[in-house]
């Protein structure tokens, strides 16, 4: 994942932007448990493929927005800004065997 | 133990003199069996090292452990091998330091060189706020029984005389333990492997866990690429990939996967003896026997299980090594990889029982591991052969994540190592 796109200025490289964790954690009502407080402050789903993470463009407009990548392999393979609708993460077998330049070393991932 | 598969210098004389055709397999290659008192996931440095303990202190032989790949293929293998015990809060040094100390007669216990070289290690402060962070941590350090000594910039000088003081943020000081170092980190894995074999562990490479079947949230099948398997107790050691083998069990962890890259340049005439590390500029680097530098720095800020690591960290790597030893300017380096690390919020490891009964975690390792292997894997055995969790091991469960009792080790493993 040398590149990665800002739903505002397109196609950037990775260096400009920020990564800021999982997307969509939703923050528990204040008279939750101290289990759900610890599970939302620092339990994370880390899987390995499809993820949805949020991401600002710390070098370029400023804008916060999320993005769908494979963990496994890196492949960006789409933004979203908030106000926007979720968008569905694609099936692995369309993202292997895209024309992406890293799908050559896919395999290394394990 | 070992027989006539002794290790010994007649031995490596009698091998010369017959063209080394005697040797035998370090440890054979078992199919599994249906059911294991212990199955242990993972077949890097801490999994193996649980298996030996289990087998050797505890009694418990009908154990195996399960690797997906070739045995210290994760991040043992990948590491940058540098072993110290000074960490701020008690309940790591305690840890970390029972750890340094089995390091010191690991060769011995396993009869297996794994080159333990007490070399000593240098954490540089550049700032007033480094200074203030080394002399707490120092005299935290030395307060708990552990050796740590504060050193001048013209100390720091005469230790390493290939640096360069007057750097962007001038060296200001340093932080020396002298009983820290390095060793060989394949080596710790194949000593433990062949000394765990020897007292009847069954090692099983190429071999997955797939998932696990619970039944009254216990794991009653452990279903692996060479089929199912049941075991009393299951501990899953598996670094990286801790999320995805709790994920198995329906359990998430408080901790998040990011690769970490390392690099080894040409090898030199002998220049640096002892192993540098700067939080700051954020860099470390040491000098393999071979003549190598080994050089590493900071992990990738996203969520990853490709071992690569991102391009634009390797010149962030290469800017404060050139700053520290402008000899290094025009060394060619010959390779550079990744290892995938699971970091927790207060950069301390989870040694911990979990929600489901006979399940097990010994993950939360993090970029700094691999200093810690014989330590975790003894108090590990333990936990997993008794009632109750090791001492040791207790401040590290998973219920500090609720209550809050951190063991906050943000500013002792802040270089990433
Ligand atoms: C570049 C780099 C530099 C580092 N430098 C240092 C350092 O200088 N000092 C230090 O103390 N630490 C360092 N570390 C950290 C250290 O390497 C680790 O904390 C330590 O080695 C972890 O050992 P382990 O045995 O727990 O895990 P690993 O050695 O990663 O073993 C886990 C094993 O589990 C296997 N596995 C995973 N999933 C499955 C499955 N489903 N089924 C079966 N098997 C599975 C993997 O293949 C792997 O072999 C570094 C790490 C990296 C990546
Ligand atoms: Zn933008």
């Amino acid at each position: 994942m040398l590149h990665l796109t800002c739903p505002h200025c397109g196609d950037r490289e990775l260096s400009e932007f920020a990564c800021r964790g999982e997307a969509h954690v939703v923050r528990p009502q204040p008279d939750c448990t101290e289990e759900e407080w610890g599970e939302y402050l620092f339990y994370r789903d880390n899987p390995k493929g499809f993820l949805r993470e949020q991401w600002i463009h710390a070098a370029g407009c400023g804008a916060w927005f999320y993005a769908i990548r494979n963990s496994a392999t890196d492949i960006a393979v789409t933004s979203y800004l908030p106000t926007e609708p979720k968008p569905d993460f694609p099936d692995a077998t369309h993202v292997a065997s895209s024309s992406h330049p890293y799908t050559a070393t896919v395999s290394l991932g394990e | 133990m070992f027989g006539n598969k002794r290790y010994s210098l007649g031995k490596l004389i009698r091998e010369s003199r017959d063209y080394h055709t005697g040797w035998q397999q370090a440890w054979p290659d078992p199919t599994p069996k249906k059911h294991y008192d212990v199955v242990i996931i993972g077949g890097g440095g801490h999994g193996l090292g649980t298996a030996y303990y289990l087998a050797k202190e505890h009694g418990i032989t009908n154990v195996a452990v399960i690797e997906k790949g070739w045995l210290g293929g994760g991040n043992t293998g990948r590491n940058t091998t540098i072993i110290r015990s000074n960490y701020l809060q008690p309940e790591s040094i305690a840890l970390y330091d029972h750890s340094v100390k089995l390091f010191e007669t690991l060769s011995e216990e396993l009869n297996y060189n794994i080159m333990f070289s007490s070399r000593s290690v240098l954490h540089l402060a550049h700032t007033m706020h480094d200074l203030h962070e080394v002399g707490r941590r120092g005299h935290s350090i030395w307060a708990n029984g552990v050796d740590s000594e504060l050193l001048s910039p013209a100390q720091v000088k005469a230790k390493v005389p290939t640096i360069n003081l007057n750097t962007r943020f001038p060296i200001m000081g340093g932080l020396l333990q002298r009983r820290a170092g390095n060793a060989r980190h394949d080596a710790v894995a194949w000593g433990y492997a062949r000394a765990a074999a020897e007292l009847g562990v069954d090692i099983i490479q190429q071999c997955a866990v797939t998932g696990f079947t619970v039944t009254n949230n216990k794991i009653s099948a452990i279903e692996t690429t060479k089929g199912n398997i049941s075991a009393g107790r299951v501990g899953a050691v598996v670094a990286g990939h801790a999320g995805v083998v709790a994920g198995m069990a329906g359990l998430r962890l408080p901790l998040e996967s990011f690769p970490l890259q390392a690099f080894v340049s040409e090898p030199l005439k002998p220049i640096l003896d002892c192993v540098v590390m700067s939080g700051t500029v954020h860099v470390y680097a040491s000098q393999s026997d071979k003549g190598e530098l080994v050089i590493g720095a900071g992990s990738d800020h996203y969520v990853s299980y490709a071992q690569r690591g991102s391009f634009n960290l390797v010149e962030e790597i290469v800017h404060p090594m050139v700053e520290l030893f402008p000899f290094v300017s025009r060394l060619r380096m010959l390779r550079q990889w990744a290892g995938i690390v699971d970091v927790t919020i207060d950069r301390s490891p989870i040694l911990s029982k979990t929600p489901v009964d006979n399940f097990y975690v010994n993950c939360g390792w993090g970029t700094g591991g691999f200093k810690a292997t014989p330590g975790s894997a003894n108090v590990f055995a333990a936990s997993l052969a008794g009632d109750d969790m090791h001492p040791f091991a207790k401040p590290f469960s998973l219920e500090r994540f609720a209550t809050g009792a951190y063991v906050d080790e943000g500013a002792a493993s802040g270089v990433a190592h």
